[in-house]
């Protein structure tokens, strides 16, 4: 039995709230920031399984089970940009610690008071 | 095949337990290291449903450069080895928990709820020759371009962003 696409779908779920969680409660800002990527990787896994396994809902006028290549240039896409935003990030991180010298980012509340 | 099916369960218990050690683990450089084999484990997943280009470029973009710039972040900036252990209010922690939860099962209801069917035939995996000719195909050349746009805007924003003030180093100077 192959491994259904709903499988998939529910793994990638899981997987995003953890990511959600631990964006929530680490304290890091490193980590905070490694935890969205778990996110983002995680819809990932929507878009390449949605591709692999061709027309997600086969109708009578989409009975084509091929595997779509749109999907994986969209997630290619998004690699792209996940990188660029890790860079972004991080040099933010690091543009904020020269201002407050602490990574937690419950001490980068200036915009609270 | 139900090597597919052992082999998806064996690399979802990875991830998992990669999530996981972040959220138990106490030392921040063992967190991006446990984040290092969840991403290790989602490549492994594209592999596993035929999408080998990307699982390769997971592996070279993720788990190569995403932590790699992770472990450079948590080195350059000062840090206590550990993680400030729990958050002070526990309200904190029980909402987050709850938000996460609530946000499962409303995905998990949602999918209940959907009809989704695997087809039965799978053709051969897609080569990366064709997902080359179908990003040049010139249905998606200028969001191609873009994205080298938005890589450079990325690098060239990202040294701005980082790189130190200048009327500090000047002040270094005069000292």
């Amino acid at each position: 039995m192959e491994a259904a696409l709903s499988q998939y779908v529910l793994f990638a779920a899981l997987l995003f709230s953890v990511g959600l969680y631990a964006a929530l409660t680490r304290r890091n800002a490193v980590i905070v920031l490694l935890a969205i990527e778990l996110m983002l990787a995680a819809a990932l896994i929507n878009l390449v399984a949605f591709s692999s396994s061709g027309p997600a809902i086969l109708t009578a006028d989409v009975p084509d089970a091929r595997p779509a290549v749109s999907e994986q240039v969209f997630a290619l896409m998004i690699i792209a940009v996940a990188a660029a935003e890790v860079a972004v990030g991080l040099a933010v991180l690091i543009a904020l610690y020269r201002l407050k010298a602490t990574p937690n980012v419950d001490m980068h509340d200036t915009l609270k008071h | 095949m139900a090597a597919n099916l052992v082999v998806f369960l064996i690399v979802a218990a990875f991830v998992l337990i990669g999530g996981m050690v972040m959220l138990t683990e106490t030392r921040v450089l063992h967190m991006a290291f446990a984040v290092a084999l969840s991403f290790l484990g989602i490549a492994a997943f594209f592999f596993l449903l035929g999408a080998e280009f990307l699982g390769v470029m997971q592996v070279i973009v993720y788990t190569g450069a995403v932590t790699t710039l992770a472990v450079f972040g948590i080195m350059l900036t000062k840090h206590d080895a550990e993680d400030p252990p729990a958050n002070p209010n526990r309200w904190h922690r029980l909402l987050s928990l709850f938000v996460s939860a609530a946000l499962f099962a409303i995905f998990f209801y949602a999918l209940i709820r959907t009809p989704l069917y695997t087809p039965v035939e799978r053709e051969t995996p897609i080569s990366a020759a064709e997902i080359g000719a179908h990003l040049f195909s010139g249905q998606y050349v200028l969001a191609f371009e873009l994205i080298g746009v938005l890589l450079l805007a990325a690098l060239i924003g990202s040294v701005v962003l980082a790189k130190e003030d200048a009327p500090d180093r000047a002040k270094e100077d005069r000292r």
